[in-house]
């Protein structure tokens, strides 16, 4: 099994480091902060995944750096993502709980919930209510997602717990 | 409105699905996603009330955010999820009049049956309960969302009842509670660190969670860096 493990994420250099059993063997993986991790098998399909939100694949599947485009950055979720394609499974974790729909037209998520998707979903960035909700109502702005896919959200942001620390230092 | 409370008990949301014209006040920044035929309204008081400033004040004092977001479906079938900031679990409380009395920022979400303003506890309450100054008081009929810091457990009291200050997240104001020294002896409850404790008389519904932001926050303070 290739596991990897990434470092460093921006440039366009990734840190990968593969685990390969002569003999059974048992590996544990988890990431640097609490919250689920979901596997998807993939079957020749791909998936994009927020930075960050990688934790290991088979090695029947190959990673690439995306341009995610400035929607993506200023919704939150960076200017790149990963894409993962090819054939085995993928591991990756969120904060918090992992939940996933099936977008079948339009659908709004708040920034830095977004964790993985489909590559037929088309992201833009919106408001959630007029301009006086976005900017009183806490929501700001929002990725608003097209389908048809599926699409991966975690019940957390760091924003959020950033913004508690900050407030209590 | 039908409810799923998803991922529980470390980092649970609140899944709510509205029918064409139902509608759910929330606190500022819950909302995770939602579909497309919601409308979102943003008011310092109760939908459709006015005079919403002061009770935005005194919101702010108990914890809450001076601002609230009313989610009003458009559409039959629509889907909300809604999640408190920390790390943490969510509770449906079913108010069937009477009031319900909420930790500052506990409170979460309400439906129209529920109005929501902020009450003062007393001095001695506020200074030592380790909560806010003023607390959320819930009153009327209908479903409200309370979310915690860690995992909630609901405790039926009848009797007597005690719980660490900084523990508590909800209780039934059919329940009165004092605050009492842990041990005996002064000393013993603070070297005992247990202190001060919040000691319930009464009977009623009480929801309290498994940690206690105050003190994980004295954790973290000095190991932070200063800049």
């Amino acid at each position: 099994m290739k596991a990897i493990l990434k470092r460093a994420f921006g440039g366009e250099s990734l840190f990968v480091n593969e685990f390969s059993a002569p003999e059974p063997a048992e590996l544990v993986l988890t990431q640097s902060f609490p919250g689920d991790i979901e596997s998807i098998d993939l079957k020749g399909n791909t998936l994009f995944l927020q930075p960050g939100a990688f934790l290991a694949c088979e090695p029947g599947v190959t990673l690439g750096l995306g341009w995610a485009g400035v929607a993506s950055l200023v919704g939150g979720e960076g200017l790149f993502r990963l894409k993962v394609s090819g054939t085995g499974r993928v591991w990756f974790s969120a904060y918090g709980g992992i939940f996933s729909r099936e977008i079948t037209d339009e659908y709004i998520v708040d920034t830095g919930h977004l964790v993985a998707y489909e590559p037929t979903i088309n992201i833009k960035v919106g408001m959630a209510g007029g301009i006086f909700s976005s900017f009183f109502g806490g929501e700001g702005l929002v990725t608003k997602v097209r389908g048809p896919g599926r699409i991966y959200m975690q019940s957390r942001n760091f924003s959020g717990l950033t913004a508690w620390m900050n407030a209590h230092l | 409105m039908q409810y799923e409370i998803l991922a529980r008990p470390a980092a649970a949301v609140a899944k709510l699905t509205m029918d064409a014209g139902e509608s759910i006040t929330c606190e500022v920044g819950a909302m995770i996603a939602m579909t497309t035929g919601l409308s979102v309204e943003t008011t310092s008081g109760q939908k459709g009330a006015s005079g919403g400033l002061l009770k935005g004040l005194k919101r702010m004092f108990s914890g809450e955010n001076f601002f609230l977001n009313h989610f009003t479906a458009n559409a039959s079938g629509q889907t909300l999820i809604i999640g408190p900031t920390m790390l943490g679990d969510i509770v449906h409380h079913k108010l069937k009049g009477g009031s319900l009395v909420i930790q500052g920022s506990s409170w979460l979400a309400s439906d129209t049956g529920i109005t929501i303003d902020a009450t003062w506890q007393g001095f001695g309450r506020a200074i030592f309960s380790g909560e806010g100054l003023f607390w959320v008081k819930a009153t009327g009929q209908g479903s409200i969302f309370l979310n915690s810091f860690g995992a909630i457990y609901e405790v039926d009291v009848d009797g007597e009842y005690i719980v660490d200050t900084g523990h508590i997240v909800a209780f039934e104001d059919t329940l009165e509670f004092k605050i009492v020294k842990a041990g005996a002896s002064l000393i013993g409850s603070f070297l005992g660190g247990e202190g001060l404790v919040c000691k319930f008389q009464g009977t009623g519904k009480l929801y309290c969670q498994s940690h206690n932001p105050p003190n994980f926050g004295k954790l973290l303070g000095p190991k932070l860096k200063p800049r």
